[in-house]
């Protein structure tokens, strides 16, 4: 029964994850990019503790904290070069 | 009722707390919240809670803040776990509520959704506080802090789905926001001050 | 099926809708400052309940780096959405027509004819 749950999330996840994607492609500007990029992030997070929920090993654990730390980082320096970029034009 | 005048003169001398360089020994004292945050960092990371862990965890705690020292800020946080707690169970409920409110806004109107930027000023003067409420209001229904105008205490909201009375309905939720915020973690004279201004507002 | 898989089940779905509610908005939206809210609200919701929903099935000692995770979320997010929001709006890539009511753009326009 379990396995189903954990099917139906990991599918809606990748539904989720696909449309990110589509947003990262047709962008329209960096941001719109970094934000799509963050929010895929986050979803390969979830993925990950799905993934470890499913097989009751959370060995894993380090890879998630570590993937949602980068992710900000990535993100905030992103953004900031574009608004230094901004502001030299 | 007595004039509060001299006793809150009196407070605010004594709430208002200068950071001093010349006694290292309140400065450790100061840094040690940071370092506990950090062990306790340290140990959720490894999931081992013995001595030992804890013991390297405090090494490294005290190396981080000697290699990396934050910059000092004067501040004077009370905290009142009773509040704190409620402001977490809403903070909590808010993110719900906000989701609900996102998602219908994405499916319903989608691209032709409305938004304002409303300009919210502050009562407390704290850079904690305006931190914390800034965040707060991020996570608040269809908002979120554009723009934090420091030195006036201002915060720059933008507001998702606003209708016409936006600007009175956000300035009334930021400061609802500050007003919980501050009976959390505010000092006593702040929490006075939000009180009086919540009171002429409604009253 | 125990309470506890309910309760579980319960928390993993829920996240998961409401990430894709969130990559949803981050789709219909018409610009960056309304795709920020899409992006940074239901996924931190999303990831803490599909957190809680996993946890449920690990040993405490991997739990407990679930708790980071959900609170590296719940901090990051405000932070990120109000830099990339400042960052848009100074690129000019908020849409001025779907705004009602603008107070930043005067003060904007104060500023650049301080700073010329």
């Amino acid at each position: 029964m379990m396995g189903v749950v954990f099917a139906i999330t990991f599918g809606l996840l990748c539904l989720a994850g696909l449309l990110s994607l589509v947003r990262l492609l047709l962008g329209r500007g960096t941001l719109d990019r970094i934000v799509a990029l963050d929010v895929f992030i986050t979803l390969i997070v979830a993925a990950t503790c799905v993934g470890m929920g499913r097989n009751e090993d959370g060995s894993n654990v380090a890879l998630a904290a570590a993937f949602a730390l980068l992710a900000f980082i990535g993100s905030v320096s992103a953004a900031r070069l574009v608004e230094k970029k901004e502001s030299h034009r | 009722m007595v004039d509060p005048e001299p006793r809150h003169r009196q407070r605010r001398t004594r709430g208002e707390h200068v950071v001093s360089r010349r006694y290292p020994i309140g400065r450790a004292v100061r840094r040690l919240p940071m370092l506990g945050w950090l062990v306790l960092v340290w140990l959720l990371l490894w999931g081992t809670y013995d001595p030992g862990t804890a013991f390297f965890g405090i090494v490294v705690g005290v190396l981080v803040i000697w290699f990396f020292p934050a910059p000092p800020i004067a501040t004077d946080i009370r905290l009142r776990p009773l509040r704190l707690g409620q402001l977490v169970l809403f903070l909590a409920w808010d993110l719900v509520v906000s989701t609900g409110r996102v998602a219908f806004e994405a499916i319903v109107r989608g691209p032709r959704v409305r938004a304002s930027i409303v300009a919210v000023t502050l009562v407390t003067d704290s850079d904690h506080l305006m931190a914390m409420v800034a965040n707060a209001v991020s996570l608040a229904p269809g908002n979120f802090v554009l723009q934090i105008d420091r030195a006036n205490r201002i915060c720059y909201v933008y507001a998702l789905g606003a209708g016409e009375h936006a600007t009175e309905r956000v300035r009334r939720e930021v400061l609802g926001w500050e007003r919980r915020v501050v009976h959390a973690v505010g000092t006593g004279e702040q929490v006075r001050m939000v009180d009086r201004n919540h009171r002429s507002e409604v009253g | 099926m125990s309470w506890l898989d309910l309760f579980s089940a319960v928390c993993l779905i829920a996240g998961a809708v409401s990430c894709l509610f969130g990559a949803i908005g981050l789709l219909t939206f018409p610009d960056v400052a309304a795709r920020l809210q899409a992006a940074t609200k239901p996924q931190t919701l999303g990831l803490v309940l599909i957190l809680l929903g996993s946890a449920v099935h690990l040993e405490v000692r991997y739990a407990s780096g679930l708790i980071l995770v959900g609170l590296f979320q719940a901090i990051t997010a405000p932070v990120l959405a109000q830099l990339v929001g400042r960052a848009a709006y100074r690129a000019g890539s908020v849409r001025r027509d779907t705004l009602d009511a603008d107070h930043l753009a005067r003060r904007i326009e104060h500023e650049r004819g301080r700073t010329l």
